[in-house]
């Protein structure tokens, strides 16, 4: 008896000085995720997405992680130094297996676990989502009930699940730290743009496909589409944050939670850029200030946006100034991703990597993706800077109820933004028209969509 | 299921020199490889468990971190040990654990035995060893990860210790970069007349690793130092080891580390493991989902 008392007194004595010790910190809280044989199945059937979406779980890191470890380095150090590795190395030869966030952004990790295990959890849901449509062993509805079963499984984990109600745009824009990192670091906010554009669109073809040999070509048509934007970077890098309801709209319709989690997530993701790249946080609040933005995102209550303002996100801001949509054939030209690398440095249609991009040489002999799908025009960019400048400015006006509000008041701006829906093209003109009216309503917005949490220190910065 | 190459590794595991089967192969160890090798995991698990470093895959020194919360990892081991003089001990040690809580984990290894003393040889079983493992916190800027675990051997079969042992072990692992330092020491609570041949458990031993990541081919490197006093009133031995681990596949990883007693005379001279793990779930232990 007595050795036994010993032993539970020691490991008494332990586990309160282990709980003292610990008091504070962060809990690991890692849990597996649900298990099925369709697992994987994306990475085996389509490794030239799945190793990709590796080598972007490295690009993610390294941005933290040099944004918080070193705040004055040069801009220069990421938009050339660190693109230039991803876009001519690591994309070009992508991990086999995921890569081990923590070994890339061993500092951010220790600032930030629990982003980092929200983002991890939500990367979990992204993958098996693909693996459900990569599994030709499921039929469409195993399969959608599957993906309903998996979102199931991911909102299980509230502690770390995104709030299944799309956020207001105002949460990423609108702050006092916000749009910090994409002025100072454009080019590399265009490639995680392009990152998300891929991670959203590759569900397309794979809906659209309707054999095997579609949903094949379909991917990878949408792949050499995402290296195009990397070939001309960055002029053809997205200009707004990529939405799922807009690049990927059947994926959206068929599985609005994960459509909607993936857009919090990646929202997510540029708020935590902005927080670590503006000096407006100080560094030692960096950490509480992430905090709460993950709490607000879990917040399913406040700041959100209706669904409607969800679904015509594409129309508001300009689905081609988002990269467009997945998964259709783009006609006429540009037809993006047909064209061979313009950047001499970039073979990576020549690799010795058996799943580096080949669009190099496959595009031109590639069968046209998903032959089920009528070629649809995609809308084409504006032909010139000035011209996307305004379509950005009135598109993004038009998202912000306040704002928009308060400057239609002004008859002569108003028929300037008139005149301009007046040019687009039928499906966004008629959207538009409907939320211009809606906003000229007397009455249709009381409150403002998000109150910026301002620090008192700096409040009356200009 | 398991590759192609896990009966190699049943295969590998010498026959003895008397022409017999190694201990015999004992059922029981049969029985635990053939459950490894025939259940169906409902495949999951990371594609980052080659950086779980567990205790002697392929180093003695383990990291603080369990594995993840409804897990399973089952792992195959093999383990030649040479002795100072002449003589050899070989062991097969199939391990299961599972993540049952957030942070803990449970497991238990059965550890097989073959010795050859020159002159004679036995094999048998060598005990049974139950832990668990309790971690307390992801690591942060001010403190390394802390983890506690308890371990329990039973004595089961003709090599195992004349009685059940104790122990508490206390870990500790900090980051810089693509490295990791972990720390290790554990105390058995409890003395034994006759030591278990393999996976017994000393009267106490420290020890330290260092591990690097490749992160792009999914390999760690480590290297460790420990010293061990096997029992009391014998000297303890100061050893090292190298070794490394492998993502074979998304969920399996392969093993390889050499160890090498630094004193002439004492510890391994030398030793080498190899194993495979494999981690998995199991759908109906699960929450959540429809």
């Amino acid at each position: 008896m007595r050795p036994m008392l010993q032993v539970a007194a020691a490991v008494a004595v332990l586990l309160a000085s282990g709980h003292l010790a610990a008091h504070g910190q962060d809990r690991r809280n890692e849990q597996f995720y649900y298990p099925g044989s369709f697992n994987w199945a994306f990475l085996s059937k389509y490794p030239e997405g799945g190793r990709l979406f590796n080598a972007f779980d490295y690009g993610h890191a390294v941005l933290y992680e040099e944004l918080y470890t070193r705040p004055g380095a040069p801009p220069a150090e990421l938009e050339v130094g660190q693109f230039d590795y991803l876009t001519r190395d690591l994309l070009i030869r992508p991990p086999r297996f995921a890569v081990a966030e923590e070994v890339i952004e061993p500092a951010y990790a220790k600032l930030a676990w629990k982003a980092k295990q929200m983002f991890d959890w939500a990367h979990i849901l992204h993958r098996q989502v693909y693996d459900a449509y990569a599994d030709e062993r499921l039929t469409p509805s195993a399969r959608d009930s599957l993906v309903e079963r998996l979102t199931d499984y991911y909102l299980g984990r509230k502690e770390y699940a995104f709030a299944v109600v799309p956020k207001s745009m105002a949460l990423m824009d609108d702050q006092y730290f916000s749009q910090t990192f994409r002025r100072k670091y454009p080019k590399f906010n265009g490639l995680i743009w392009a990152y998300h554009w891929l991670q959203i669109g590759l569900y397309e073809p794979l809906i659209l496909g309707s054999t095997p040999a579609a949903r094949k070509a379909g991917v990878q048509a949408t792949i050499a589409r995402f290296w195009s934007m990397v070939e001309d970077a960055p002029k053809r890098f997205p200009g707004v944050m990529p939405m799922t309801s807009a690049v990927a709209p059947n994926f959206a319709r068929q599985h609005t939670r994960a459509a909607i989690i993936f857009d919090n997530l990646h929202m997510m993701h540029d708020i935590i850029s902005d927080i670590l790249a503006s000096n407006k946080v100080d560094r030692g609040k960096k950490r509480e200030v992430i905090y709460q933005a993950l709490a607000e995102f879990q917040d399913g209550t406040r700041n959100v946006m209706t669904m409607d303002e969800w679904w015509s996100m594409g129309q508001m801001m300009g689905l081609a100034v988002m990269g467009g949509e997945a998964g259709r054939v783009l006609a006429p030209p540009p037809t993006v991703g047909a064209v061979a690398p313009a950047m001499g440095a970039m073979n990576h249609g020549v690799t010795a990597a058996d799943t580096a991009p080949r669009h190099q040489h496959s595009m031109p002999d590639m069968p046209m993706p998903m032959e089920e799908t009528k070629p649809v025009p995609d809308r084409p960019a504006p032909d010139s800077s000035a011209a996307r400048a305004i379509d950005f400015v009135f598109g993004r006006l038009l998202l912000d109820r306040d704002r928009a509000r308060a400057v239609l008041r002004d008859p002569a701006t108003r028929r300037a933004v008139e005149a301009w829906i007046g040019t687009l093209d039928d499906s966004r003109r008629s959207a538009l028209q409907i939320r211009l009216a809606g906003l000229l309503a007397a009455g249709r917005v009381k409150t403002p969509a998000v109150k910026p949490t301002v620090p008192r220190q700096h409040q009356h910065q200009p | 299921m398991w590759p192609a190459y896990v009966p190699l590794m049943i295969v590998l595991v010498p026959r003895s020199i008397h022409g017999a089967p190694p201990f015999g192969l004992s059922r029981a160890v049969a029985v635990m490889v053939a459950v490894g090798c025939l259940a169906r995991p409902a495949l999951a698990s990371a594609q980052v468990d080659y950086r779980n470093l567990d205790d002697d895959r392929p180093t003695r020194v383990e990291d603080a971190y369990p594995i993840e919360r409804h897990a399973f990892e089952w792992i195959l081991p093999w383990h030649f040990e040479a002795h100072s003089g002449s003589g050899w001990t070989q062991a097969v040690v199939p391990e299961l654990s599972y993540g049952i809580f957030s942070n803990a984990q449970l497991g238990a290894k059965l550890a097989a035995a073959w010795q050859d003393l020159g002159d004679r040889s036995k094999h048998g079983l060598s005990g049974v060893r139950v832990f668990g493992l309790y971690n307390f916190n992801t690591e942060s800027r001010s403190l390394p990860a802390l983890s506690l675990r308890l371990d329990a051997t039973l004595p089961v079969g003709a090599l195992a210790a004349s009685r059940a042992q104790v122990a508490i072990k206390g870990i500790a692992t900090r980051s810089w970069g693509r490295n990791r330092l972990h720390l290790n020491a554990a105390y058995t609570l409890n003395r034994v007349q006759r030591a278990a041949v393999a996976e017994g458990l000393p009267r106490w031993w420290a020890g330290a690793a260092l591990d690097h990541t490749l992160f792009r081919q999914s390999i760690l490197l480590v290297a460790e130092a420990f010293v061990t006093k096997p029992e009391s009133g014998v000297k303890s031995e100061l050893a090292a080891s190298l070794g490394f681990r492998y993502q074979l596949t998304t969920t399996t990883v392969l093993d390889l580390g050499v160890s090498q007693g630094l004193q002439r005379g004492r510890g391994p001279q030398p030793g080498i493991t190899v194993g495979l793990s494999k981690a998995f779930a199991i759908r109906g232990l699960m929450g959540g989902g429809r």
